[in-house]
């Protein structure tokens, strides 16, 4: 039983993050009874060590593309909609290229973005650093998205969490699912948590990279792996940094497998004022630890971008664990081998800026309303047998 | 970027960490000492710097005259000093992460570590405590010592425990108008726990001489007080006292201010954490010091084999405890490392452990007759800053916890809170306060910080430096 006796919900949402926060957001505007479950406090994973990036141009054209889209229409909503103010800024991001033999593939990448409906522009490179004073003389050029922009992570999902609440979600923080329970049919009936059992006729596994283990416990399999980064925050800088900045590089190491540590340079401001700085990716499993050596590989990437970096202080550093399914696309439906059990997870370094889209197309998966994409693209049983 | 390799590092150079360096050192261990000043002395024994000449060193006190002879027995040991050296960061094989200010970056690389960082004075949020001309205690005695500056003409001295009294005494002998001595405990509570100070006369002299001089200069004292708010337009103007109940919370109707342009405020210190968090020592809340202290052996190991604590970082102690310690840590990690005792180290570790045992009865006695009660951690108002950097109030923070923020960390992930420069070292027991207050939970479950490098603000080129030099051994 539920406390105080409470009905039972219609739909348990497993996982607190970003991911979690939005599908319950669009479940109970859906009319749904939606009890989420989260094992620490809300944005306390990934969501809570992360950038907020609502970045168009490194999406896979035919399917993520689309899909980002309509996620960022669904931001600039939300900021209207809900509460709590997360720092919504559309800022435009701008794709930097360090030297002039980047400057041709940018300007394909640059076209074919914008047949995709994705407006940019390219900058010389007196254009680039007009727009952007503080960059390394050097740089050769870059390309302004001017729709791009950003969110504070950890306020959205709390803007999320709030603004469901409003409409009956229920939530229950410090709260870790040990079990689901699926019944003789699969048919999913219940998860169990230190103390309880809460019977559910749906549950959706939102719980980043640690859905794979609560899957495994009802003997269903969900890919979905860590792919570790680190951030750097250095002091505030007013001014210093207008855009968000990303070298051209970056998208190679989103889409590359490669366990190795990659680089690549990702800079902004927060409204702050303070200057987060990124890119890092390994695979080394569950550990959440900072090294000094890849903070140290991000600094050194931003000072040579942005030489004025090299004497602020840097304050800060964290690092999070993004879940990475087998092709870098996220798996967001329900699960094979399992009545009532979805998933929506494996969004890598673009959970913050697809959530809004998943959530509703989580709400629509549920309810048998029209998808809003086909149901294939995200499929999480495209992986079956490759596990 | 250069690494350096040494037998014992000792991280701080008050009196916990030059004992501990001296031990060690006599004791045949290679031993490198380093302090973010750059004096070894720490606060206790801060010396004015050399430029300042003195012509009555004794207007110091005898705490002048123990830093002379320590800092020169330690210029005659073996000891290196590596003076202006911060930590920021240190890596599990010991190696520690330094960066000196105008000397750029460097690493040590250590067999046994001795952590003797020391203290800073405990934050008590008010209404009006961020104003300028509103310092801690220690702020304001360590400019006296130091620079020689008298931060202000008219002052109140106000908080807890026994640095008011010579704080006090300083600022009247350096020309301030002291307009109260303002102690939260009552007179008939210091007669409670009077006897139990007989064999301690050393302590006892200090206080009486202090007493002596406050009532030579006519310094008004208020017992069983409290400062509840400060004013000012730009800085602070008044500052308002109020008689406090048993649990200090104060009585309706007693209040009375003052006119000052200073007012200094000492509710005793907190122990510097950072290090023993980043080095992984597993800690326990002590409740009478309200804080989190690293757990060790009889010497003075911490749970992380290699790791020592001293000092204050043990908990709140002073001089005497702190010399102990570190002879205690400086012994035994002479030791860890293979450098055998002769009869004589073994005596001077026994009688360094009796002489800890001896300091420790008193540091018990002042922990409970100073130890913080609820009042104090009631005193701010709605729009009263926790959180000084990012400037979240009282009433940001119960939002927080009104949307299920249960912890520190999860009001850290609802507001800004500890994430501007001083990096939580200030609002995190504040924040911890106001959330277990708001939550009925003990505030040791709610203190749940990570610890990540820097520990201590590092320019950027310092950090970026460590990537070329591992870029230049790893292909």
């Amino acid at each position: 039983m539920s406390p105080g006796g409470a009905r039972h919900p219609d739909v348990v949402v497993v996982g607190g993050g970003i991911v979690g926060a939005a599908c319950s957001y669009f479940l109970v505007r859906a009319g749904l009874s939606v009890e989420l479950l989260e094992r620490g406090f809300p944005a306390s994973g990934t969501s809570g060590a992360c950038e907020g990036n609502l970045l168009m141009w490194d999406k896979e054209l035919t399917r993520e593309l689309p899909f980002g889209l309509r996620s960022l229409a669904l931001w600039a909503e939300l900021a209207q909609e809900l509460e709590i103010d997360f720092e919504f800024e559309p800022k435009g991001s701008i794709m930097v290229v360090e030297d002039g033999a980047g400057l041709e593939p940018m300007a394909r990448k640059v076209a074919e973005l914008a047949r995709a409906g994705v407006p940019g522009t390219i900058l010389s490179r007196q254009e680039l650093h007009a727009e952007e004073p503080a960059l390394a003389p050097d740089i050769a050029g870059g390309a302004l998205f001017p729709e791009d922009g950003q969110v504070e992570p950890r306020y959205a999902t709390a803007a999320l969490v709030e603004g469901g609440r409003r409409h009956g979600l229920r939530v229950r923080t410090d709260t870790a699912v040990r079990r689901l329970h699926l019944g003789p049919a699969g048919r999913v009936e219940a998860v169990e948590t230190a103390g309880e059992r809460i019977p559910a006729g749906v549950v959706v596994l939102a719980a980043g990279v640690w859905t794979r283990e609560i899957a495994a416990t009802a003997g269903l399999e969900v890919p979905v792996h860590p792919r570790k980064g680190h951030v750097v925050v250095v002091e505030r800088a007013p001014s210093l940094i207008r855009r968000k900045l990303m070298e051209a590089g970056y998208v190679a190491t989103v889409e590359s497998s490669d366990a190795a540590l990659q680089v690549a340079m990702v800079v902004e401001a927060t409204r702050a004022g303070t200057v987060l700085l990124g890119s890092s990716r390994q695979l080394v499993g569950f550990d959440r630890s900072v090294s000094v050596q890849v903070a140290a590989a991000i600094a050194a990437r931003a000072i040579r971008f942005f030489p004025a970096l090299a004497g602020l202080r840097c304050i800060r550093t964290y690092a999070g664990l993004r879940p990475f399914s087998p092709d870098h696309r996220p798996m967001i439906g329900p699960v094979a081998g399992a009545e009532g059990v979805y998933v929506a997870t494996g969004h890598e370094g673009a959970g913050i800026c697809l959530a809004p889209a998943t959530g509703r197309l989580i709400a629509q998966w549920v309810t048998g309303e029209p998808l809003d994409f086909p149901a294939e693209w995200f499929r999480p049983d495209r992986f079956r047998g490759q596990g | 970027m250069s690494v350096q390799r040494t037998e014992v590092a000792v991280l701080g150079a008050g009196p916990a960490g030059i004992a501990a360096a001296l031990a060690a050192a006599r004791a045949g261990a290679r031993v490198t000492i380093l302090d973010e000043s750059p004096a070894p002395g720490g606060q206790i024994y801060r010396q004015p710097p050399d430029a300042f000449r003195l012509r009555r060193p004794e207007a110091l006190g005898k705490e002048y005259a123990r830093a002379q002879q320590l800092t020169r027995e330690l210029a005659a040991s073996s000891a290196q000093f590596l003076p202006a050296t911060m930590v920021w960061g240190v890596e599990a094989d010991k190696t520690l992460l330094l960066y000196r200010e105008g000397g750029g970056a460097s690493a040590l690389k250590a067999e046994a570590l001795i952590v003797a960082t020391g203290a800073y004075d405990r934050p008590i949020a008010f209404p009006g405590w961020t104003l300028p001309g509103v310092w801690t205690a220690g702020g304001a005695q360590a400019m006296l010592k130091s620079e020689r500056i008298l931060p202000g003409r008219r002052v109140l001295v106000a908080g807890a425990g026994p640095l008011l009294l010579p704080v006090a005494k300083a600022l009247v002998e350096a020309g301030a108008t002291v307009a109260g001595v303002v102690e939260a405990t009552t007179r008939l509570e210091w007669a409670l726990h009077s006897h139990r100070m007989l064999g301690h006369w050393e302590r006892m002299g200090d206080a009486v001489r202090y007493e002596a001089a406050l009532l030579r200069a006519r310094v008004p004292r208020f017992f069983g007080h409290v400062v509840v708010r400060a004013e000012g337009a730009d800085r602070v103007e008044r500052a308002t006292i109020a008689a406090v109940d048993r649990q200090w919370r104060p009585r309706p109707g007693s209040e009375r201010t003052f006119d000052v342009d200073l007012l200094c405020i000492g509710y005793g210190f907190l122990s510097s954490m950072e290090l023993p968090r980043l080095l992984g020592c597993e800690l326990r809340y002590h409740g009478a010091q309200g804080q989190h202290l690293p757990r060790h052996t009889a010497e003075m190991e911490s749970s992380v084999p290699g790791v020592f604590v001293a000092g204050e970082t043990t908990g709140i102690g002073g001089a005497d405890l702190a010399l102990a310690e570190g002879r205690l840590a400086g012994l035994a990690a002479a030791h860890l490392l293979g450098h055998p005792w002769g009869a004589e180290r073994q005596q001077e570790m026994v009688a360094a452990q009796a002489r800890r045992r001896h300091q420790l009865g008193f540091a018990r006695i002042l922990d409970e007759l100073f130890a913080m009660r609820p009042g104090i951690h009631e005193l701010a108002a709605p729009d009263t800053p926790l959180c000084r950097c990012e400037e979240i109030t009282v009433a940001e923070v119960q939002a927080a916890v009104r949307r299920g923020a249960r912890t520190v960390r999860a009001v850290k992930g609802a507001t800004r809170v500890g994430q501007g420069p001083c990096q939580g070292r200030i609002c995190h027991t504040l924040v911890a306060h106001l959330v277990a207050r708001e939550t009925g939970r003990p505030v040791g479950e709610v203190l749940d910080i990570t610890p990540r490098p820097p520990i201590k603000p590092v320019p950027l080129e310092v950090l970026a430096g460590l990537a070329e030099e591992k870029a230049g051994i790893e292909p």
